[in-house]
């Protein structure tokens, strides 16, 4: 072995060596650990960028495979690397087959519509306007599901896929539902709402022929969450005050009061974010220690603060250099998953056996249209 | 080899034999059926590959046609064995050359990268050229399906968002008597030799560009600086012409379909990014620019039909051209690649060129000057 890939080569050492410990307390273990180089990232990051300005953004199928490619090779999982299978040319034909079967007919359709109600039925507009709203909920909801088949599919380790079972458009249903319940109760179903989907993912979710145990409880999520909502609602109150209820400024000086409150309205939102980047991962470590595998559990020490400090230094790093510390990012948040996310349990996976689950031939054109998904 | 495990002494009667060796590495084996990790040597034969176990067991035979490049990323080379799931995993770089040499379709990283961009270019040419010649013929036929009713009423409704945005609110401006009755003869005279499917309802705006434009279903406009700059009836007569063309072949309608279209297209192919706007921004220009090709033909064929002379539109793009020459040694002159109108130089001598009528009919001088004073001085 030249050492390129010590953990590897550690390993084939120690093979066939499996000794099953029968201690009464589980062992907990790193889950990943992350190889990624930044400057190999970087080199990934500016080809593709160049390519996708180069061709008027039709690369973008293949940089997002080649970027895949990377990352996933770079995490390590029980001392073997994930493998994305996935191609650019399966995405290409994904977008394509969206975009004339799905977009072009159903929004040429819409305009078309709109543009013969025109000038003499305007509340018909209304309707429709309201209509394609709804249906680009519903295709968001479709969309997230199906990019997820897709890339669990494409997803091997140790040369086993995973798989999703389950219906994308009874998912696109679900989501138009939490969206409305949401709106009804003024955002306070929304643990609910995200435990129920995230249910629904979980329980079609396959790695090989097994599927994960998700067990979350709502209940955990509530306290966290309620802090964010009042602090919401205090700030929805404040803004409707101001915007609404307020007079409008008509001397100079109340005219600069008035624009001084507003950018403190506006500078609000940030520690609004925050506060609920600081709950999403509360939800995301929850999520995390819920699952089990293979007879083993998931262990999380993600905290509320970690994850917001993750996310915002994030933001701002992306902000500051126009884009460019994008690779670093995504480094960053691999190294934060090392960290953070562990194995309760002997990490024996050797039973686990090839997916019979069917494999989509393209995928994510949906994704891509409404931009769902991330990388 | 899907047959699962085998041991030396099957496999020597069963397999094919993979020829000689040449050469063996060590390396990490998957199966495809389960999730155990395999120590293995692999034999490079002359005709493919045999996957050895520890216990000296061939488990597997790769032909060199089926071996395709998983990843080669952080030092260590996967490949795969085409239509399978199985995987093998080699460390050491030496390997991956030797095996590179012996199997036609694996591709390095940095090939298959080459071979993407190569491919996706090739897509963007094709796409752009499929883009850029279908869509006219898409939105003529889009038009096509629209009743002339429904288009009348589409164009009517902007009448008045036309009439605030670029003339005046004041009712009755640019609508005095005489101008009116002038402007009514023209009208109904060069209606007389054009045939479209709608009325034609003429009106001059209270704005002193020197321009004119016509709406979905009948309605145009002419701009006060434009019979301002008119030196004579028969270039107003050649402008109204030209718009009723553009009337006549349902060109706005069109327009607006390819245009909803294009951007339609450019913000899902393209992924909206600038040059996508810029490449849309070119596929719209070049397509009105024949579109107002075709109204200048029809016109100069209207004034010929009703025997107006052709000599007073050609007088009105020379000044054209003049003004343009003088602009365009300026800075921010527009090429006219992405100009929305065909250079004025080629309209000039497209008025020139055909046969100049002798100019039977003409509005009579105090009618032209009448409707130069529409709008009051």
């Amino acid at each position: 072995m030249n050492g390129c890939w010590s953990a590897e080569g550690d390993i084939m050492e120690r093979e066939p060596v499996v000794v099953l410990s029968s201690s009464a307390v589980p062992e907990t273990r790193g889950l990943v650990s992350s190889h990624a180089v930044g400057g190999e990232l970087f080199k990934i990051f500016i080809v593709n960028v160049a390519l996708t300005i180069l061709t008027l953004g039709i690369y973008r199928f293949w940089a997002k495979t080649r970027l895949r490619r990377y990352l996933w090779g770079s995490v390590e999982i029980m001392g073997d690397r994930l493998e994305y299978t996935g191609t650019g040319k399966e995405l290409f034909i994904g977008f394509l087959v969206v975009f004339f079967l799905i977009l072009l007919p159903l929004f040429g359709g819409i305009g078309a519509l709109d543009m013969a109600l025109t000038g003499e039925y305007e509340e018909a507009r209304a309707v429709l306007a309201g209509a394609q709203g709804l249906v680009i909920v519903f295709l968001i909801g479709v969309a997230f599901y199906r990019a997820r088949r897709y890339r669990l599919t494409r997803t091997h380790w140790r040369g086993i896929y995973g798989a999703q079972s389950g219906s994308a458009l009874k998912y696109g249903l679900m989501a138009i539902t939490t969206y409305f319940a949401s709106l009804l109760t003024l955002g306070l179903a929304w643990p609910v709402c995200s435990v129920w989907l995230k249910r629904y993912e979980m329980a079609h979710t396959w790695i090989g022929d097994e599927q994960p145990e998700f067990t979350p409880t709502v209940k955990k999520l509530y306290l966290p969450f309620l802090v964010v909502w009042v602090f919401g609602m205090v700030y929805a109150a404040v803004a409707v005050a101001v915007f609404v209820g307020g007079d409008m400024p008509t001397s100079p000086e109340d005219g600069k009061k008035f624009i001084g409150l507003v950018v403190i309205i506006y500078l609000g939102l940030i520690p609004l974010g925050l506060s609920f980047t600081w709950y999403r991962g509360k939800a995301y470590s929850h999520f995390v220690s819920s699952t089990r595998f293979h007879q083993q559990s998931l262990s999380s020490s993600i905290s509320g603060f970690g994850y917001m400090w993750l996310i915002f230094s994030n933001g701002l790093l992306v902000l500051f250099t126009l884009g460019l510390a994008m690779p670093w990012t995504l480094k960053r948040y691999l190294n934060f998953v090392e960290r953070h996310v562990g194995l309760v349990g002997d990490g024996d996976f050797s039973t686990l056996r090839q997916s019979t689950q069917e494999k989509p031939s393209h995928g994510e054109g949906l994704a891509d249209a409404f931009d769902v998904g991330g990388i | 080899m899907e047959k699962g495990w085998r041991t030396h002494s099957t496999s020597v009667v069963f397999k094919a034999w993979a020829g000689f060796k040449l050469e063996t590495f060590r390396a990490v084996y998957y199966d495809g059926k389960t999730a155990v990790r395999h120590a293995v040597s692999v034999n490079f034969r002359s005709m493919a590959l045999d996957v050895v176990t520890a216990v000296n067991a061939v488990v597997d035979t790769w032909q060199y046609d089926d071996i395709e490049l998983s990843d080669q990323d952080g030092g260590s080379a996967r490949v795969v064995k085409k239509g399978t799931e199985a995987r093998l995993v080699f460390s050491d770089p030496q390997a991956f050359t030797a095996l590179k040499e012996l199997a036609p379709n694996l591709l390095s990283q940095k090939q298959r990268t080459l071979r993407n961009m190569g491919m996706s270019v090739v897509v963007t040419v094709v796409l752009i050229a499929i883009v850029y010649f279908s869509m006219p013929m898409f939105a003529t036929a889009v038009v096509a399906l629209i009743p002339f009713e429904t288009e009348a009423k589409i164009g009517g409704s902007y009448v008045q968002s036309v009439q605030t945005a670029l003339g005046s609110d004041e009712a009755g401006k640019c609508q005095n008597a005489p101008g009116r009755a002038a402007l009514d003869e023209m009208v109904a005279y060069l209606s007389a030799y054009n045939s479209g499917p709608f009325p034609y309802h003429v009106t001059v705006l209270d704005n002193a560009l020197v321009n004119a434009l016509a709406l979905p279903g009948g309605h145009i406009f002419i701009f006060r600086g434009l019979l301002k700059e008119a030196e004579s009836s028969d270039e107003v007569a050649g402008v109204i012409a030209h718009e009723m063309s553009h009337v006549n072949h349902r060109h706005g309608m069109q327009g607006a379909v390819r245009n909803f279209g294009f951007s339609l297209l450019g913000d899902m192919m393209f992924g909206g990014n600038v040059l996508g706007t810029a490449s849309n921004v070119f596929m719209m220009s070049s397509n009105s620019r024949q579109a107002e090709h075709q109204a200048d033909l029809d016109a100069v064929e209207t004034l010929n039909r009703a025997d107006i002379s052709t000599i007073g539109m050609a007088h009105f793009f020379e000044r054209l051209k003049n003004k343009e020459q003088q602009s365009s040694s300026g800075l921010f002159a527009l090429p006219t690649m992405i100009s929305t109108h065909p250079p004025s130089k080629v309209r000039e001598a497209l008025a020139r060129d055909v046969k100049v009528s002798s100019g039977g009919w003409t509005l009579s001088d105090s009618k032209w000057l009448a409707l130069k004073a529409i709008c009051g001085e």
